[in-house]
Parts: structure tokens; sequence; C-alpha cells
């Protein structure tokens, strides 16, 4: 087999994929303090708070259901016609930032809500609620109000309007305070993973082109007057493949894109490498409408070149191959340059330190950000015989679709 | 010898040889030849090679020679149900990018719970269209080279499962296509060949207001204890085996050999026995087998496995076949392939010509069987039609190579649709249900393989054809109602899809279970539980719609989910040229 290096050499070859340790990946850390940070802080729920457990479990994921995605305006309607259901009380009010948001059921003047809420955000209170004497419709009564807290800081409150001074309602609403904030939290985490891989792609975009760009430049330059025709066409090709690079509205590409993204690429390079450079393809069109994330085919062709072909003397292939695998497309780069130390790699790529092949990294992180954390690139290498990279795709992943 | 050749070749070829001689020439240096998608003409052939399977390629003749003129049905509904596809789940599949119904419904519905249950029906759909796969190969084997019939059941299960195993054959779209052309030449060539024969022959009549009888002397051999019904007296000659045969009073004689009278009632006969039957006689049936005569056969609503009730019978083989297509495991993923949801569309539009083209001629070749190879009657071995009838018209060597062709075709059609259904209860297996990696899919293989044989080994008894139709059935009441209406109602959640599923799935596979055990036997029970889509299927979408209703909250996203379902595609692939 001309193209398996990697395999049959006898150089230590290692598999780098599925060695690495999940919890220390970025978006994990995050949730995983999250979690442990406010248990000691919940009090035990208090023991008469369940009229009708199964009605209030019910109100309790419709909550968790509303604000799932965010708090919005309508997430904190269902919240304030919720809260009316299931708490003892005549009315409630949600506030974000010190105005109504939305309400329910019988209410004092805004005013009052208002001032009585700026009460509560002035004095910056812990989770405890307090009681505010209002007057509704000519009668006393008392708006029990709690701060929603998210990351520590207080963004808008619950209040719940009561007869008397109560001190389960206080408690249920202390605890529904609770459960909002974290929901929100979770909102939150969801898009910063979401922002997460985004930024990993800009920083992707930015790390490849500096050196890319000068290399292609001086290449072109080198032509302009030796093949004028030649230099017009890399220009084209060159500016075709900048602008697919640095566009920013799309997360997901399919594999037909991505080899085409690859093609442009490997034609720049090309007017370096000469006939030093042979390419083999073997794609099966069966797997071309697969979905994968941007970016994640032309890094690992990069990473192959840079480190692999280019570091090497004399001619090297490099072989591209896509195959059909049941659930799952496998996508494989592989080159016969000069590898790289194994222990180095891996090291490098279990503890996310910063490494020359960058590209590796970002594709690796954002692979196992969009399809899980058994999605990552498998690396067989070695000093001296190539490099061989595979990645498995899932044909079909919730919520990911090419656009 | 022939034959034996053919099948040798035809088995080597989907192995090996094709694998490998695509990986070579598949090897490029061009992106814009490695990245053109498969043209939707390709990709419909190769729908038509992984779908046309054993029960088509040998069943259908065996059941339009029992049965006659209402087995049209089958044909007629296996193309339709393409059309069904294309209406209603096609694009918009294609465009969800889901291509296995545990993945859609996941996807879909948001639920890990609902993808199992569906995963759990791809095992039960995916084994029992497996049965009339290891069928088809035992008595192909059997046929061909008189080995024992467990032989070819447990060789196309070894053969299947080293394949997908040592990596080849996954879905290879050319390969497939391949398949496709080799089946209909191996079909459309000897029925050719035959009806020019049958022509020459003076052209027999096939259908005679009269019983079936034996065209010249004709000696049968029976591979299992056999019952026969016979109307007509006769007298045969046992040269080997015996027969218990009736006296002229009903009472029975102690098993005899030589020459036996056989008077009006059943007689059994022993596993081994050669008989010799006289031409001219009226030809005795398998008990199993309702003589139709004549008229009778070559008239609809006439009779048919369904017993009593061939209206019924009819009506659900529609409803099965119309609407188990779309269901079947192995149908969808090759959509996958298809770059767009047009392009998808457009594959179903030729998948239907396709078909068409085939579907032709396995019932010309079972009207011949009538005529030809009246014996099979007696046997009950009509399974086995197209591969008896070109000794019987042409004999010596002709008859031989046309064997050898229809053998190639037969081994092609179970070989391929065998692996298809191999790879979509595996990965059932291995993806959804435990989860895991390449050697998860291994082991599942070995495993799924070895329960389809275990299975084929006892389906011996069982018409092929009758077999595809229940998997058609359980199909159509479990995975319709969750297509259909996942992609065309909003409303739907996961609890009134999950009831849908077991009310209809559950109940059709309940009441065939009971009908291949013999539980429900006969009568109009029997016509219900033998052929259920009928009721079956509006039971699904009935209850997965009220359930729905009462469930009253749709998932999250349903809307954008229809809308990525609905919208046109973002961007076409350029095709490679058509051939």
């Amino acid at each position: 087999m001309p193209d398996g290096p990697p395999s049959d050499a006898p150089a230590p070859v290692v598999d780098v994929g599925s060695s690495f340790p999940r919890s220390v990946d970025g978006p994990t850390t995050t949730l995983a303090n999250v979690l442990r940070r406010r248990p000691s802080e919940i009090p035990p729920p208090p023991a008469d708070a369940a009229p009708d457990d199964l009605s209030l479990l019910a109100a309790v994921n419709r909550i968790a259901r509303a604000i799932r995605s965010d708090l919005d305006v309508d997430g904190a309607q269902v919240l304030a016609d919720t809260m009316l259901e299931i708490l003892p009380a005549d009315g409630a009010v949600v506030t974000f930032d010190g105005a109504v948001a939305a309400s329910a059921g019988r209410l004092p003047s805004e005013r009052d809500i208002v001032r009585a809420t700026r009460e509560v955000l002035d004095r910056q209170p812990g989770p405890t609620p307090t009681n505010h004497a209002v007057v509704v419709d000519g009668h006393d009564r008392y708006l029990v109000i709690a701060p929603l807290l998210i990351d520590g800081l207080v963004v808008g409150t619950i209040q719940a309007l009561a007869i008397g001074d109560d001190d389960r309602l206080r408690a249920l609403l202390r605890q529904l305070g609770d459960l909002v904030g974290h929901q929100v939290e979770l909102a939150e985490l969801e898009r910063e993973k979401a922002r997460v891989a985004q930024a990993e792609l800009r920083t992707l975009q930015a790390q490849t082109s500096p050196h890319f760009l000068y290399n292609s430049l001086t290449a072109i330059a080198a032509l302009i007057n030796t093949d004028p025709t030649e230099a017009r066409s890399l220009i084209s090709t060159f500016a075709e493949f900048t602008r697919h690079t640095f566009r920013t509205t799309s997360t997901f590409t399919t594999l037909a894109e991505e080899l085409r993204l690859v093609e442009m690429y490997l034609e720049l390079e090309r007017a370096r490498f000469g006939d030093r450079m042979s390419v083999r393809l073997l794609i099966a069109p069966e797997v071309l409408a697969v979905t994968l994330p941007f970016l994640s085919v032309q890094p690992l062709v990069e990473n192959a070149i840079r480190h692999g072909l280019e570091q090497h003397q004399g001619s090297g292939v490099l072989t591209i191959e896509a195959a059909d695998s049941g659930a799952q497309a496998v996508i494989t780069v592989d080159d016969d340059g000069a590898g790289t130390d194994p222990v180095a790699l891996q090291a490098a790529m279990t503890n996310r330190t910063p490494t020359p092949h960058v590209g590796l990294l970002s594709v690796d992180e954002r692979l196992r950000a969009t399809f899980g954390p058994e999605y990552g690139l498998e690396i067989a290498t070695g000093d001296g015989v190539g490099t061989r990279v595979t990645m498995r795709v899932p044909k079909f992943h919730p919520g990911v679709h090419a656009t | 010898m022939i034959p034996t050749a053919a099948v040798v070749v035809v088995t080597l070829f989907t192995l090996g040889v094709g694998t490998l001689g695509l990986r070579f020439a598949r090897t490029t240096s061009n992106f814009f030849v490695a990245s053109r998608a498969v043209h939707p003409v390709w990709n419909a052939f190769a729908v038509g090679g992984e779908y046309l399977s054993a029960g088509t390629q040998l069943g259908l003749a065996g059941l339009v020679l029992v049965f006659g003129a209402d087995m049209l049905w089958f044909p007629a509904g296996y193309t339709a149900g393409y059309l069904l596809l294309l209406l209603f789940v096609a694009a918009p599949l294609r465009r969800f990018g889901s291509f296995t119904i545990p993945e859609f419904a996941e996807g879909r519905l948001g639920s890990t719970g609902l993808r199992r249950l569906a995963a759990g029906f791809v095992l039960v759909i995916g084994w029992l269209y497996l049965l009339p796969q290891m069928k088809g190969a035992g008595i192909t084997v059997r046929a061909i080279t008189g080995a024992p019939y467990w032989v070819g059941v447990v060789l196309v299960g070894l053969v299947i499962a080293l394949n997908l195993t040592a990596g080849g054959m996954r879905g290879i779209t050319y390969v497939q296509a391949f398949q496709y052309v080799i089946m209909v030449t191996a079909m459309a060539v000897p029925a050719i060949i035959l009806l020019v024969a049958w022509f020459g022959d003076g052209s027999p009549a096939i259908t005679q207001p009269e019983p079936v009888r034996f065209g010249e002397v004709t000696d049968i051999e029976f591979r299992r204890d056999t019952t026969i019904d016979v109307r007509t007296p006769i007298e045969v000659v046992v040269l080997d085996g015996s027969v218990a045969a009736l006296d002229a009073d009903g009472l029975a004689m102690s098993p005899r050999r030589g020459t036996v009278p056989l008077v009006v009632g059943s007689h059994e006969i022993a596993d081994g026995s050669l008989i010799r039957f006289a031409g001219g006689d009226v030809v005795p049936h398998q008990a199993d087998i309702e003589a139709a005569d004549g008229d009778r056969w070559a008239a609809p609503m006439t009779g048919g496995p369904g017993g009593g009730h061939p209206l019924y019978f009819v009506y659900s083989v529609m409803f099965a076949t119309f609407l188990g297509t779309m269901g079947l495991p192995h149908v969808l993923v090759r959509f996958y392939t298809n770059a767009t949801g047009s392009d998808a569309r457009r594959t179903t539009v030729i998948v239907v010509g396709l078909l068409g083209m085939f579907y032709v001629w396995p019932p010309l070749l079972g009207a011949l069987g009538r005529v030809y190879t009246p014996e099979l009657l007696v046997t009950g071995e009509t399974d086995a039609t197209v591969l008896e009838l070109p000794a019987a018209i042409l004999g010596g060597s002709g008859g031989e190579w046309v064997t050898g062709m229809v053998a190639a075709g037969a081994v092609a059609a179970f070989l391929s649709t065998s692996s298809g259904l191999l790879i979509s209860v595996a990965s059932a297996i291995s993806h959804d249900l435990v989860g895991g990696g390449v050697r998860q899919f291994r082991i599942a293989v070995w495993a799924a393989s070895g329960v389809a044989v275990v299975l084929g080994l006892g389906a011996e008894p069982f018409r092929i054809n009758v077999l595809v139709g229940w998997a058609f059935a359980i199909a159509a009441s479990s995975f319709c109602p969750l297509l259909v209406l996942g992609i065309w109602w909003a409303g739907l959640t996961k609890r009134g899809a999950a009831a849908g599923m077991l009310a209809g799935g559950g109940s059709a596979t309940l009441a065939i279970a009971a009908t291949m055990l013999r539980i429900v036997d006969g009568g109009w029970a029997g016509a219900l539980a033998s052929a259920p889509a009928l009721w079956s299927v509006p039971t699904a979408f009935v209850v997965a719609v009220v359930v729905s209703r009462l469930d009253g909250v749709p998932p999250a996203r349903a809307r954008q989910h229809l809308a990525i379902l609905h919208l046109p595609d973002p961007g076409a692939v350029d095709h490679a040229p058509s051939a």
C-alpha cells in the first residue's frame, strides 16, 4: 500500500484520539463549576410545600422549559402565570432591571412594585426574599420579593402578593428564584458553548492566514513575469479562497463544499511545491453530502503540508480519503512526510498547550463540541513516518444542518 | 455446472472485485472528478438493486403460479410504495439529513426513548425481511447443487457477515446499480427465451376452464413429508419411498410402493419419496394450497393466501405494500447519497420506472409455470418456479444456461438485499440501542446474522412472498405513521408517536406471530391475522393523533423542524454525467 507509511513503519505510532481526558474540555469546565458552586446554599425544601406533587412538578417543568432558550418576555409571562398557579398568592410579578417584565393576578400599582423592587436591588441582599407592605384595592397586603441571582449578580426579581406575612410563601419563592437562576445560567452556558466554537473558528481563520498569505503571495509574485496567465489564475483562486475562508455566517458545511476549499488551497500550495507534491483522492460519492463543521478538513490538509511534506526532502504524497461506514463517514488525511514526535503531540493535545499543530487542536475541539467527546481526531504519527489523521463524522446529528 | 459457476461469479463480484476494483477506479488526483455527487439515475439503479429481493426474484412467480391474478397486487404495491415515498417522504427527509428511522425519531421529536423504540422495530422488520432472503438462498443453492436447504442459508449468513466485517460492500452505489442490471437481465432474458420457446411449442393454453393437468409423465421427488389433496382419482407409481394412501372407504392403508391408486382425499407422502405421475392426469395439490382452477385462477378476487376473504386480502396487501416501502430500514438509507431534496425526488421517479421494468417478468414466468411445472403444486415448493422452468421448457444445456442466469440474478438479489438489511439491523443495535463504535458494529453484524440464519432455517415452510408481505405490513403499521405525521404535522408529540408505533406495529407483529405459530388459522380471524395492515395501519394513525392531541405539548422546535423538512434546498451540487 503506497499510502500507508505511518502504519507499517517501525517508529512509535501513537493513537492520541481516544485517550484525551474529557473533563478538562473548555465548556465542560464551566458547567462543572456551576453545578459545584452552590449545593450548600440550597436549603432543604419545607415539609409542607407539596399540596399536589404532580401538578407542582409539571409547573416547575413548564418554567424550566420556558426559560431554557432564554428568559425573555414570553418566558417571563409563563413564569408569572405559573407562579400564580402554584403559589398561595393573589398576584405574581417578574421584573428585569427594575422594570416589570410580566405580571399575573391582582397587583399593586406599578409605581409601588418599582419602588419595592428598587429597595431590594439597592440592598443587594442574599437569596432570601423580603416582605414589603403595599396597598391593593384599599387593603393592606405584602409583596414578597425574591431576587434572581445569575452568577452572583441580581438581574431581576420574582414577586408574589400575599395577604399576610407567610413563611411558607417566602420559602417557596426562594426555591423558585434559585431554580430560575440556575435555568438561566444553563441557557447562558449553551450559548457560551456555541460562542466558544465560533471563537475557535475565528481564531483558526485568523491563524491560518498570515503564514499562508505570505507564501502564496510570494509564489504568485515569482510567477508574474515567467507565467502571467498562471499568476492571474492563482490570484483569482487566492481571492476565492479567502472569501470562502473568512465568511462568518455559517458554522457547518458539507464535505463537497469543504473539498472545494481544500482544492483551492492545494492549488495555491502547489504553486510553491510544484512537482514535489502529488495528491491522491479517494472519495466515496455517498458521503459528499455529510455535514461537518466549517473548516475541518482544510486545516488537516494544511497541517499535513506544513508539518509533513514541507519539512521533508524529496517528493511527497498527500492522500485524502472519505469512506462510507454505516452511520458515520470516515475522513482520512494522510501524508508521507516528516511526521512528528507522537509523545509531544499527545501531550500538547491533551493539555491544550500551545503547539505548532494548532489546526489539529482546533478541529479536534470543534468536532468534540459539535458531535460529542467520542468524535475527536485520531492521529497516528511518528518521527519520519508521516502522519495520518482520521476524523469520524456521524451522518446525522440532531441540530447539525449545513447552511 | 453452469448455474454453480454463475452463482460463484456473481458472489465473488459482489464481495471483492466490486469493492477492490472500485478502489482503484475511484482514486484520482482531480478534485472535480472526486467531488461529483452521484447522479440521480445511478442512485435510482442502486436503489433498485438493493430493493429487489429474493421475494420478487423467486417468490412472486411462485405466488402467481398458485393463486393467480390477485397476486399481481404484490408487484403493483411494491412499486406504488415508491410513489408514496416520493410524495410524502423522500425530499423532506433528505433535507432533514436523517437516514435511519430511529435518527429521524430522535431528531424530530427529541426523545432518545423513541429512538430506541424505533430501533426495536427496525430489528423486528429487518429480521422478518431477512427470512425470505435466507429461504431464497436455501432453495437456490438446493436447486442448482442439490445440497440440503440449510447449506444455502448458512452460506449466505456467513458470506454477508464476513463481507461486512471485512469492510466491503457498504452500500457502494455503482456495485448496487450493477446488481440491478444483473437482476433485470437475469429475469427479462430468461423470460423472453422461455416465452419464445412457449410460442414454438404451439402456445399451450395457460388458462383452461378445467384443472391443471400433467403435460407428460412426471417424476416428482419429495424433500419433506407432504400431504397432498387429490380431487380426481389417479394412479401413481411409487419408485422410491412410500405413500400412505386412503382406500376406497377413506381408511388409511399401510405405506405402499409400486402402483398405488389415489382416491379422492388426503394422502401422506414420506420424505425422500420419488413418485411417477401419468401424463394427462389432474395435478393434485399440496394440502396448504387451495387449488385455483383455470377460470378462477385467471379472475381477480377469487382466492389467495387470505383464504375465503380475497377482497379483504387484496386491500390489506395494498395497505401493507403501498405504505410499508417507506418504513423498510434499508430503503431510506440510500437517499443519503442524493445531494438535495429534489435529487431525492428525481431518483424516486426513476426507481418507479425501473421497478416497473422488472416486475413485468415474474408474473409471466408464474403463468408459464402453470403449463410446464405443475409438479410444484404437488410439492408446494412454488418458490422454485423460476429456477425449475428453464429445465422444464428447454431442457439440456440450454436449460442449464438459462437456469444459471436466473440463479445468478437470485444470488445478486439476496446478497444485496440481505447486506442492506444486515447493515440496518446491526447499526440499530450498535448505534441506537447499545451505542458504540466499529467494534460493536462488527459484533452486532455477527449476532444479527446468526439470528437471521437460525430464523431462516425455520422459514422453509413459509412462502417467500408471504414473508415479505409481513415485513411490509409491520413497517407500514409502525414507521409509516411516524414518518408521515412527523413530516407533515407539527402537532405530533413523542408520546403520540410512541403510542401509534406500539399500537399499530405491536398489534401487527403479534398478529403475524400468531399466524406463523398457527395459533390463529382459518376463518375471519385467520384472514385478519395473516394480513393485518388494513386494520393495524389506521389504528396506528388514529392512536398517534389522539394521544398527541391529549398530550397537548408538541416538542419545542416542531415548527423549525417542519421548516427544515419543507423549505427548498440551499444549494445544489454538480452531477457526474449519467452514463
